[in-house]
């Protein structure tokens, strides 16, 4: 294959791994949650590999959106990321929030969530590490996100100790503080994932 | 486009990917220990389980 073909096929593999592991988790849920945690990184990289032995060299998939020159434009690249990421979104169920406990523990597995993301990001190998060569995000970005959501977690954990001293308008305050943070952090993180 | 910008498009898919799948493990262990209390007829969890959570989002953020 050549260079636009290799792109295009690890595209086209990543956004059909996320497609099938959406439906799976949909219609397997109990199967799928016992799947090792790099299972996505892995089908994907099989799929790529798979694609790659399939299509042959200069496979006519240069303008799939139809935008003229776009095989040196990483835009339509951006566009099948951000459809991975709403088809993603849609197959994930939300836990129920009907409480500052639940709140909390919500915003906890949220704050993992967004400390993970920013480390694959990064591809930093150790704690408080350079990130790796052509990383997404520069060290520095990543030590701006890992001090917010530090911050963030602060908020937490401060609310968890309100909610078991019985001041829930304290718990309630301190939790809406973390929710602010880890927002904007958030919004970083899915603007770099673009 | 050459090798370091097909690099940095599959590393920002695959972080996609990872934002994704975190987002659904990390939900499923809520949702599984919300299932649980309710279990033994709690309607909230308790403070040793939000703890659990508190500690794996600090181990997450160590990591950074």
């Amino acid at each position: 294959m050549n260079g636009s073909t290799n792109v295009q096929v690890s595209a086209i593999a990543t956004f059909a791994s996320v497609l099938i592991l959406w439906l799976a988790r949909y219609f397997q849920p109990e199967l799928m949650a016992t799947t090792p945690e790099m299972f996505g990184e892995l089908f994907t990289g099989f799929l790529i590999v798979v694609l790659g032995w399939l299509v042959p060299h200069d496979a006519s998939v240069t303008k799939p959106l139809g935008t003229g020159s776009s095989p040196k434009s990483p835009a339509w690249l951006a566009l099948l990321a951000l459809a991975m990421l709403i088809l993603g979104s849609c197959g994930i169920q939300h836990p129920r929030v009907d409480s500052v406990s639940d709140g909390i523990v919500v915003a906890a597995a949220d704050i993992e969530t967004a400390a993970q993301t920013t480390q694959q990001l990064c591809g930093n190998t150790q704690p408080g590490g350079e990130c790796a060569p052509g990383a997404t995000i520069s060290t520095d970005a990543k030590n701006r996100l890992r001090d917010q959501l530090q911050t963030a977690q602060d908020q937490l954990l401060l609310a968890d100790m309100a909610l078991q001293a019985d001041e829930s308008v304290e718990a309630s305050d301190r939790l809406a503080r973390a929710e602010a943070l880890l927002t904007m952090v958030q919004t970083i993180l899915e603007e770099r994932a673009r | 486009m050459n090798s370091a910008a097909i690099l940095q498009a599959i590393n920002i898919m695959l972080a996609g990917l990872k934002l994704v799948e975190s987002l659904g493990i990390n939900y499923q262990e809520v949702i599984d220990a919300q299932k649980n209390a309710e279990a033994e007829g709690r309607r909230k969890l308790n403070r040793a389980e939000r703890r659990v959570f508190i500690d794996q989002a600090q181990s997450a953020i160590d990591k950074l």
